[in-house]
């Protein structure tokens, strides 16, 4: 093995530790977000959709009238307390 | 120097897998963001070294170092170059380090995306997937290490080749996409232990790996039809389904896989079936990292062949710590994936639900027990008894039709409960069109499995328009747009939806063409330049037969001019007789290879295969054979994969 192997492959070697090191040589940091708002706003999206979904079955006659409205409302409960608590995070 | 950098890398990527799961493991415990940052900069790192070792050995297999013992056995230097590549998964290391390529990939991915999202879960997510790649680093690096020197005393000058079955773009393709599936199921297998974990099982992990679930699902669906199209091409026997384990191997989590994506559903909606969706993404892992053992392990030739191999050991101790894992986690985890609704009525769309997914596992485990058999029976009595092709058929084909039926039940059904007037305004048109076709099929005198699969085909295609008929009508009362407005409208606003309907209409063109099987015919002759032979309603006449050198094989391709009744010429076929390595001095080593020839219709293949060759006599032995309906076989596949694509691309929340 010649000396440029032997180097390149120690630098790769400490190039990654660095790299891996880099954060644990910083301050201590606590989790930056507990209640991240990334995947709160998803939880938005997705139950929003979840709501539109449920209206087009309702209107093709996929689900009764008395379920629709069950759904739809606890649909809408959940989204306003996400709402609230992206609002908090905020 | 260039094999010595790929065996550090992946020294190096295993023992930093290692720091990478104690980072995250300190994290966890102290909740300092600094452990969690470097932990993810470890699994980048263990990603990236992986990477970095495939491209090493793919250098190496395209300068030809035949010092390494991989490179010498599976290429030549008569390989063509674009072969030369595809051989990093024709043999046993070379697919393990795949396999973690193509996992690394896929987590360098998730890692990048997720990085500050999902912050309860990723840290799991995160110590599974490294877990996942240090078992496949910890068979790279000490079981089949693919950079391992050659074992020989003396300079080697030439490799053996790539297995000319495998010298075909098909082959070159089916591989790479099979794993790009088996190894996608990895992300939603680490959502889910990550969630059962930190105990968010409610419906969010569900909703966030479907589009993972389905990148999966498609690759593996479009891997098995690959598969298909491989052996209908280029192994001669005129099928392209033969209840192979290898095959079984890809099909049985394929089986538990599509039962996720469907049951998911009902999570989504109505919160129930929780603990079901944990098991069956859970075992579909299982199921992929039992396929890959099935296939590397050589436990299926033999379970005495599994006794030297290395890998089948080291493979069933990760099954078995898989098994174990999973089912502590559910276990302890039961009482909150409890369902929080339950099933009313049997005629709701729950119920179809459920019925499909017991229909799916049925399948899957008949699929099991067929392949596991042989093994069994020679492990426990010393004598293998083979499961073969009739057993598999027996089983499934009563059972596949049931799920086709259920196919087209599933859309009609109302959720909760279907009343009475629901129920015969849905199922009226279907049902007709099912026993219309069902009267027109029994008066042409078809009385096999056919006689209910065709039916069935059309109670399914009804079933599937009449909802799309009533979600356009939908939108063009509520939103007056235009028919073919409201169509577009309605697939792109709803698209895992209609995807999904798109996806059902491919399964019910693949069964027009499985169903094609029950007509299938072939015969054998010899025929010598010039002369006609008659079969299944075509002439046959062999114009020729002409030899031909190409770079690393010799060819006799045989013209055969295909005309019919009336005397119109339909097609001529090129059948060919190859011979690989002919200048090879051991004439043991020249391989002899059929390449067919197939004229495709859509209501039948005309499939030709040179068997022989007398050049003096100039005589052509060749085998014939008629495949109706085989071309629905594939077209429902290209609608399968149209289908998931649709259902994959991202949703607009516009509207």
């Amino acid at each position: 093995m010649n000396l440029i192997f032997i180097l390149t492959v120690m630098a790769l070697f400490i190039g990654l530790t660095w790299y891996i090191i880099t954060p644990l040589l910083s301050g201590n940091m606590n989790s930056p977000i507990t209640v991240n708002k990334h995947d709160l706003n998803r939880k938005k999206t997705l139950l929003l959709r979840q709501i539109k979904e449920l209206d087009m079955d309702h209107h093709i006659g996929n689900i009764s009238d008395e379920d629709y409205a069950i759904n739809r409302r606890l649909l809408k409960r959940e989204i306003s307390e996400i709402i609230s608590e992206i609002k908090n995070v905020s | 120097m260039t094999p010595v950098l790929g065996s550090i890398s992946l020294s190096l990527a295993l023992g930093i897998s290692a720091v990478s799961i104690l980072l995250f493991s300190l994290f966890l415990k102290s909740e300092d963001y600094r452990f969690y940052l470097a932990g993810w900069r470890a699994a980048l790192s263990v990603s990236v070294l992986s990477i970095l070792a495939t491209f090493f050995l793919l250098n190496e297999l395209l300068i030809s170092n035949f010092d390494i013992k991989y490179v010498a056995h599976y290429t030549s230097l008569e390989t063509p170059t674009f072969y030369k590549i595809t051989a990093l998964w024709a043999g046993q290391s070379g697919s393990l380090l795949f396999w973690l390529f193509i996992l690394s990939v896929y987590s360098l991915i998730v890692l990048a995306q997720y990085k500050n999202s999902f912050t309860k879960l990723m840290p799991w997510v995160s110590i599974v997937l490294v877990a996942v790649q240090s078992f496949f680093l910890i068979l790279v690096n000490f079981v089949e290490n693919p950079f391992s020197p050659t074992d020989a005393d003396f300079v080697v000058v030439n490799g053996n080749g790539l297995n000319p079955l495998l010298q075909n773009l098909t082959m070159a393709i089916h591989p790479p996409t099979l794993y790009l599936g088996y190894v996608g199921f990895t992300v939603p297998f680490a959502f889910a232990i990550a969630a059962l974990v930190t105990k968010d099982t409610g419906s969010l992990w569900v909703r966030s790996i479907r589009r993972w679930t389905l990148i999966a699902w498609l690759f593996q669906s479009g891997g098995i039809i690959l598969g298909g199209w491989w052996a209908y091409q280029e192994l001669g026997w005129g099928g392209y389904w033969a209840w192979d384990p290898v095959e079984n191997a890809s099909f049985m989590p394929w089986l538990t896989g599509t039962a996720f994506l469907h049951s998911i559903i009902i999570q989504e909606k109505k919160g129930m079936l929780k603990t079901w969706n944990m098991i069956l993404i859970l075992l579909t892992f299982t199921l992929c990292i039992f396929g890959t053992f099935l296939t590397r392990s050589g436990v299926m030739s033999s379970v005495h062949s599994f006794a030297v191999s290395n890998l089948g050991p080291v493979f069933l101790g990760f099954i078995a710590i898989l098994l174990v894992v999973c089912t502590f986690l559910i276990i302890i985890r039961f009482p909150i994936l409890k369902s929080e609704k339950q099933i009313e009525s049997f005629t709701s769309r729950e119920s179809g639900f459920l019925f499909n997914n017991v229909i799916f596992c049925v399948i899957c485990f008949a699929v099991f027990w067929g392949t596991i058999f042989p093994v069994l029976s020679e492990a426990i009595r010393g004598e293998k008894i083979t499961v073969g092709a009739p057993f598999f058929n027996q089983v499934n084909v009563p059972i596949g039709l049931m799920l086709l039926f259920l196919t087209g039940v599933g859309p009609l059904l109302v959720w909760r409960r279907t009343s009475k007037e629901a129920f015969i305004k849905n199922f009226t048109i279907p049902v007709l069109t099912g026993l219309v076709i069902f009267v027109f099929c029994f008066s042409m005198g078809l009385r096999n499995a056919t006689l209910i699969s065709f039916p069935l085909c059309g109670f399914v295609t009804m079933a599937i328009l009449i909802e799309f008929q009533r979600g356009i009508k939908s939108r063009v009362t509520r939103f007056n747009e235009s028919f073919l407005g409201a169509l577009k409208m309605l697939i792109s606003k709803n698209r895992s939806r209609y995807g999904g309907y798109i996806v059902h209409l491919g399964i019910m063109f693949m069964f027009i063409g499985f169903s094609g099987n029950a007509f299938d015919s072939e015969t054998e002759f010899a025929i010598k330049t010039g002369e006609t032979k008659e079969f299944g309603g075509y002439n046959f006449e062999l114009v020729n037969i002409q030899p031909i050198e190409r770079p690393n094989h010799i060819a006799w391709i045989a013209g055969l001019n295909v005309w019919n009744f009336h005397h119109e010429l339909v097609t001529t076929l090129f059948p060919e007789k190859r011979v690989y390595f002919y200048k090879d001095p051991n004439p043991d080593k020249r391989q002899p290879h059929s390449e067919l020839d197939i004229y495709s219709t859509l209501n039948k293949d005309i499939y030709s295969i040179f068997s022989g060759v007398d050049m003096e006599q100039q005589i052509a032995y060749l085998k014939i054979m008629i495949n109706p309906l085989v071309w629905w076989v594939w077209f429902g596949g290209y609608v399968l994969i149209f289908g998931t694509m649709i259902s994959l691309w991202p949703a607009k929340d516009s509207e």
